[in-house]
């Protein structure tokens, strides 16, 4: 039976091949040749059919496995107890192609490396058919970069506690492709608002303000393209909206051969499910656009606003995040990079004896100043 | 004709040169009668006429306070060589001033104020409708009187008086403090700050330090703890950099963006009026200058005025 998974191997030695976002080609870890993705990929179509078509017939099997248990008539050993089908707890097994070591994957994986022999694997099953991505944005920067706009986050920082950064150590960097769903959209957007225009001028001993008042209407279309949304579960939200944006220039057709070296999932929350998140951006968007055309004036609040949304294409990609993490005080810390553009985002510990010794480095010498220059 | 005659008779006669000579002197005085009917402010001048210093053209106080008044100042002016004035008007605005400290400064200059060549010389105009005054100074009088001395000035000499209607007292109060404030500056040292310190006749003084109530305490506590606590919870919010998106401006196309209503329409005026604060101490109304130095107008003199 052949494998689920596969690994790009050099075509001169064998050796494993790995994604280098420097270059944008496949470098051998062994002999250190350099391929092309396309030359590669037509090496390995072949290989990649065979190992997508077994991950469909396992999966296949696995269901009507699971039904047969269900269907437990007596004449056969109940052994649905001892849990021994990884896809019950919504995990897969595979075997390494280089090692035959038994991986255990997340249903989702899609890309990973063998924890024995450590080659990159790909699971080129997860993104067949309806799970292919339309597109990918390869990595561009790599784990160097990354650990150097990690230190670089750090600084600048005036209550990051100094043990910090001289004990703490990150413990892991990964490279992960994170799906994301990216719609297209227009905004038909109707928005009615009160606005003043106001002058003061002097009469006697009196300072008159006249103010004029407005109603003002304003409506338009707001297109919107490729609205990112990630589709992990996985990945928080709130880490993969903050390093956006990313450049939609190095948009790439899919193919599995960007993925080796890095982790890879596919989608796990539905394009319905992401969506709402996009519509609530693309709504926010519109009113402002609008009201940012409501100029002239001294004051602008709004009174009215329709905001319908007419759904266009949804696109499926692939996006480069590195994700690292570290522990410090028993809490962990979360930190992701946009593996094109290299914003690092990541919340950091507050060290309140700093906090409260600026408090009071600017509040004593402000407070004596006062005094002096009020009572002395 | 024998009426000419007599007059062609007696041209060198004396009688009749004399009455000749009365003829523009009889013209003269029938103007100024009729400037006096007819120019109100000029009549007051009029009847001012035999004093140099004080001016009460609202017949507030009576001619023998007058009197002792126009004595003082004389004695400062001829001590000092300084002009210590007093005009008081009905209502300042009969000079077609709106403001009372341009109003003062007119009046100097238009009466020619001052003594000596510099024509040094402090004016204090009280205006009896709306209680305002005006204190002007010229001359070395920008020196003595600084801006924040011609507050201590009216706060310790007359504004007290005056609010009590105690007018004769007020101005007797305010010659003493000019003379009082021209010793001082003649020791170099003019009296430049009144929160620090007051003149009186035994010389410069400085105020008590004042008690600490709890509004002292809460300005310079709290205030200094508002404006650090504000300081540092901005610098805290450079911690977080994790954040939900709530826009998606990044993902507006070039040309995206396509108005198709764009309609104002005008609907109502409203109109608020605020009286016009002046500027207030802790001890009285004022408006001008603070302590430290003289602030000089453009026609070379200094001011400040207040309400009593």
């Amino acid at each position: 039976m052949p494998a689920q998974v596969t690994n790009y191997q050099c075509p001169a030695c064998t050796g494993p091949l790995h994604f280098v976002g420097a270059s944008g080609k496949l470098q051998c870890d062994y002999c250190g040749s350099v391929y092309n993705i396309a030359d590669i990929e037509a090496l390995m179509a072949e290989k990649d059919a065979k190992a997508s078509d077994a991950f469909q017939k396992e999966n296949a099997k696995n269901k009507q496995d699971n039904k047969n248990k269900n269907n437990n008539n007596g004449d056969n050993w109940d052994t649905s107890g001892l849990n021994q089908n990884w896809n019950e707890d919504g995990l897969h097994s595979y075997n390494c192609p280089s090692c035959g070591a038994e991986l255990i994957c997340d249903a989702s994986t899609a890309a990973t490396s063998c924890p024995y022999c450590g080659n990159p694997t790909i699971v080129p099953g997860q993104f067949s058919g309806t799970l292919k991505p339309d597109f990918v944005i390869p990595f561009k920067l790599d784990q160097k970069a990354a650990e150097a706009a990690l230190k670089k986050h750090y600084k600048g920082r005036p209550f990051l506690p100094s043990a910090f950064t001289s004990q703490n150590h990150i413990e892991k960097i990964q490279g992960v492709y994170v799906p994301f769903w990216l719609y297209d959209g227009v905004a038909d957007a109707d928005a009615e608002f009160h606005a003043t225009r106001s002058s003061s001028h002097r009469e006697g001993d009196y300072e008159v303000t006249v103010t004029r008042h407005f109603d003002v209407r304003r409506a338009g279309d707001i297109r919107f393209e490729k609205v990112p949304v990630d589709a992990s579960s996985k990945m928080p939200d709130d880490h993969m909206d903050s390093i956006e944006p990313y450049d939609y220039q190095d948009l790439k057709a899919f193919s599995t051969a960007y993925l080796p070296g890095y982790l890879a999932d596919r989608y796990d929350v539905s394009v319905q499910d992401c969506a709402k998140r996009a519509d609530k951006r693309c709504e926010n968007t519109a009113l402002r656009e609008l009201e940012n055309t409501v100029t002239g004036y001294d004051s602008i609040s709004i009174t009215r606003s329709n905001i319908k949304l007419r759904r266009g294409k949804v696109s499926y990609a692939l996006m480069p995040v590195y994700m690292l993490n570290t522990k410090w005080g028993g809490k962990d810390f979360l930190f992701a990079m946009n593996g094109q553009t290299g914003k690092m985002v990541g919340d950091l510990p507050i060290s309140w004896g700093k906090f409260w010794l600026t408090f009071a480095a600017i509040a004593a010498p402000l407070g004596a100043l006062i005094y002096w220059l009020l009572y002395l | 004709m024998k009426f000419i005659k007599n007059i062609k008779n007696n041209k060198n006669n004396m009688p009749g040169k004399k009455l000749i000579k009365l003829i523009p002197l009889c013209a003269a005085l029938y103007m100024l009668f009729i400037s006096c009917v007819f120019y109100t402010p000029f009549a007051f001048a009029l009847e001012n006429n035999n004093y140099n210093y004080i001016f009460d053209e609202a017949n507030l106080i009576s001619d023998e306070n007058r009197g002792e008044l126009e004595r003082i100042a004389g004695r400062i002016a001829a001590e000092y060589d300084f002009g210590a004035y007093i005009i008081i008007t009905p209502d300042y605005l009969i000079y077609g001033w709106n403001d009372v400290e341009d109003c003062a400064a007119n009046l100097y200059h238009e009466r020619n104020f001052g003594v000596g060549a510099d024509r040094n010389g402090l004016l204090l105009l009280l205006s009896i409708g709306d209680r305002d005054y005006a204190l002007y100074a010229y001359g070395y009088g920008n020196t003595a009187f600084t801006d924040s001395g011609k507050y201590s000035l009216a706060d310790n000499y007359f504004l007290d008086d005056f609010r009590e209607n105690n007018f004769y007292q007020g101005f007797a109060d305010y010659l003493n403090g000019v003379e009082n404030y021209l010793k001082q500056a003649n020791t170099g040292m003019a009296v430049d700050d009144y929160q620090d310190g007051y003149v009186d006749e035994s010389g410069y003084h400085e105020y008590p330090p004042q008690p600490l109530t709890i509004w002292n305490i809460l300005t310079f506590t709290g205030l200094p703890c508002l404006i650090s606590g504000l300081i540092c919870m901005g610098m805290k919010s450079r911690m977080k950099t994790v954040r939900k998106a709530a826009s998606a401006g990044n993902y507006i196309p070039s040309g995206g963006f396509r108005l198709r209503v764009r309609d104002d329409r005008f609907t109502h005026t409203t109109e608020s009026r605020v009286k016009i604060q002046k500027e207030e101490n802790h001890s009285g109304g004022h408006s001008g200058g603070g302590g430290g130095g003289t602030t000089i107008r453009s026609d070379g003199g200094s001011s400040s005025s207040g309400k009593f």
